[in-house]
């Protein structure tokens, strides 16, 4: 599984939404679902899914997917 | 060990909603938000949960926890529909016209902070002196009960009381429970005190205890301090699973119908091994390993025994080899006087838990029934739907928690009555035959027992009955005056002596006959008889059956020229059902502590004193 799809699959069940609703492009204001505390729920996911640990600047500032992958990619994370 | 991950997989590919429950509540896995969503989503699709309404009044954020909390209902069956208050104390939402009253939650959880209780909370303890502290702790006191009782009184439904413990260690450090202004110690002693006010003063109240939970996780498990400074949101999703999971047990609790008793498989279950093959000394029950998780299991099921729980034997053993255990094995815990009842025999165990049903007068709705056998489970959940099965892991280590996680053995109340709960089934029939009939016949008790035409049919010195009498003296708890067990040779040795009277009674009426439910054992002496053994059924209750079997043996006593009865009430946990029958009967207490009645000062009463015609068999 791609990167990508796994970001997209652990938002998609978080925020409860379709995975097709979320792209290499989407940020949190295209998805009702993904308001503030809806981002601490992804946040959650994401810790998850990459086995990370996110300080509070980073949390506050992934909300959107090109800057999850950013970030993983940065911290070479899969 | 499989990972979480794949554990997932085959949860998900489970399609039987109860099959995925109780594998989801047998496993420890720390599960993250998206698989928590999957396995409710799945959950869902399996089947619809009944409607569980949840409101939170919070002052911190709750609305984090709503992913879990769904998660957790779905678990248990429901489909959680969740309020919360606007944030902040909301003391206006206490209200019987507030969005929150009008939400009508089956549960209200007040989420509160130590700081709500006071805002002088805020500075160290230690900077106030002793009678300063005081006087918070009082003041902190009424703010809590104030804030309780306002929502107690405006809401229905069940009300849950938190308060968030600190999110760091108490302020003294490593000193602080030896100070003079410990921090613990001003929480413990504040939470004791407001505790013993909702029990004495609140209904449908309950202090949900998350220091319980704190103890439980550990803080650093329990606590995320980036969300608390971030969002007011103070959990790690652990501990946002465990706190709903808490507050979904209780949901349960109330919702789901009353369990009430305990049936226990025996063998691998109350010890390890088998008791028929093994030997009394070579089952494992003791001090130590595996046999010590045996033990703490029976000392656990001690825990439910005091919450109100009854304790049944349902095994497939010989009762001889059972009661060698009950009665010999130095480790046991569990006696016979714990059982309310007990199947121990080579029937089928959905028989046997219906048998138990009719005994104890439950709907097996109310049964838990705790088993290591897959093939039993597999039994009794096919035959009996309505009976809960959980099955005793297989390894010793996970045995004594094995029923901590079963919502339905949670209580939300406890009364004094709870704790002799084993007598008072007898005394709530006795009220519920003796409503029915006043209602049902419309004149007096005694009318409507002659409406039964009930026939009891005697027997006297009947070697024919030899196992059921036998038996009755075993497993007669309630309605027994002495409590005496007896072996078939003692039994026998009684039938055939010309100095023992061993009287026993059937009854039938127009609904059907009890079989031989009754059994009186009388010693004749010179002058005066002794009443060694008088017991019933308790299902019988209610009917002055025990009273026409009583005077129809004083007659016989009579007749036979003794003019005076001896009789003993010896109190058990279980009898206090006849700690009165015989001053009743006229038997007066004397000074060695027994009880007598003299039958030329009052002779027995008739027969036609009661609703019950009386044949009284020949022997051959």
């Amino acid at each position: 599984m791609s990167r990508f799809e796994k970001i997209r699959d652990a938002i998609a069940d978080t925020l409860n939404v379709s995975a097709d609703s979320i792209t290499e492009t989407t940020v949190a204001g295209d998805l009702p679902a993904w308001d503030s505390l809806g981002h601490i729920n992804v946040m959650m996911a994401i810790e998850a899914a990459f086995d990370t640990m996110l300080d509070p600047e980073e949390m506050n500032d992934l909300t959107s997917v090109p800057k999850i992958l950013a970030y993983l990619d940065a911290n070479d994370l899969d | 060990m499989k990972k979480p991950a794949e554990l997932v997989e085959a949860w998900l590919a489970i399609d039987n909603r109860d099959e995925l429950r109780r594998a989801l509540l047998a496993s420890r896995v720390e599960l993250a938000l998206p698989q928590a969503r999957k396995l409710e989503r799945h959950l869902n699709d399996l089947g619809q949960g009944d409607p569980l309404r949840l409101a939170f009044v919070h002052t911190y954020t709750s609305e984090l926890l709503d992913p879990w909390l769904g998660f957790e209902a779905a678990v248990e069956g429901f489909a959680a529909d969740i309020h919360h208050a606007p944030f902040g104390l909301s003391l206006h939402e206490a209200r019987a016209d507030s969005d929150l009253a009008r939400h009508g939650a089956d549960i209200t959880v007040l989420m509160l902070q130590r700081t709500d209780l006071d805002p002088e909370l805020a500075q160290p303890l230690a900077a106030f002196d002793a009678n300063e502290r005081a006087a918070l702790r009082e003041r902190a006191l009424t703010r809590l009960d104030d804030i309780v009782r306002l929502f107690r009184d405006a809401l229905s439904g069940q009300l849950l009381i938190s308060l968030l413990p600190a999110w760091q260690p108490p302020g003294g450090g490593l000193h602080d429970a030896q100070s003079e202004a410990s921090e613990s110690g001003f929480w413990a002693e504040l939470r004791a005190s407001f505790t013993q006010r909702l029990r004495d003063r609140f209904s449908a109240t309950l202090w949900l205890d998350l220091d319980e939970m704190l103890a439980d996780l550990g803080r650093e498990r329990c606590f995320d301090p980036r969300l608390w400074f971030m969002s007011r949101f103070p959990f790690t999703p652990l501990a946002a699973r465990a706190l709903s999971r808490r507050i979904v047990k209780l949901a349960t609790a109330l919702k789901r119908p009353k369990a009430k008793v305990i049936a226990l498989d025996a063998d691998n279950t109350l010890w390890g091994g088998i008791i028929g093959e093994d030997g009394l000394n070579g089952i494992a029950l003791g001090p130590d390993y595996p046999g010590s998780l045996y033990l703490a299991f029976q000392r656990r099921l001690l825990d439910f025994q005091q919450r109100g729980f009854i304790l049944a034997l349902c095994s497939k053993n010989n009762p001889g080899d059972l009661d060698e255990v009950l009665e010999k094995h130095p480790h046991q815990l569990l006696k016979d006087g714990h059982f309310a009842a007990r199947r121990v025999n080579w029937t089928p165990k959905p028989q046997n838990l219906r048998d138990l049903a009719v005994e104890l007068n439950l709907g097996l709705e109310s049964f838990i029934f705790v088993d290591d056998s897959d093939h039993e489970c597999a039994a009794v959940r096919m035959e009996l739907p309505q009976v809960e099965v959980v099955q005793v892991p297989s390894h010793p280590l996970d045995v004594p928690g094995c029923l901590d996680n079963v919502a339905r053995l949670e209580i939300l109340a406890l009364t004094g009555e709870d704790r002799r709960k084993t007598a008072m089934y007898a005394e709530e029939r006795k009220r519920r035959d003796l409503q029915q009939s006043v209602a049902g016949g419309g004149g007096g008790l005694d009318d409507y027992l002659r409406s039964l035409h009930m026939v009891m049919r005697v027997g006297v010195d009947e070697m024919g009955q030899l196992k059921r009498l036998t038996q009755l003296t075993n497993k007669t708890n309630q309605f027994n005056l002495t409590t005496r067990r007896y072996d078939e040779d003692q039994m026998q040795g009684f039938l055939a002596d010309p100095d023992t009277l061993v009287a026993h009674f059937a009854i039938a009426d127009s609904f059907g006959d009890s079989g031989v439910v009754g059994l009186a054992i009388v010693r004749l002496g010179a002058g005066s008889a002794e009443i060694d053994s008088f017991l019933m059924s308790c299902r019988v209750i209610g009917r002055k059956a025990e009273s026409a079997f009583l005077e129809l043996l004083l007659r016989a006593v009579a007749e036979r020229g003794l003019s005076s009865v001896t009789g003993d009430y010896l109190p058990t946990a279980k009898n206090a059902l006849v700690k009165d029958f015989l001053a009743e009967h006229g038997f007066t207490p004397g000074d060695d502590g027994r009880w007598h009645r003299d039958l030329n000062a009052l002779p027995p009463r008739p027969e036609s004193d009661f609703p019950i015609e009386i044949r009284v068999e020949s022997t051959t």
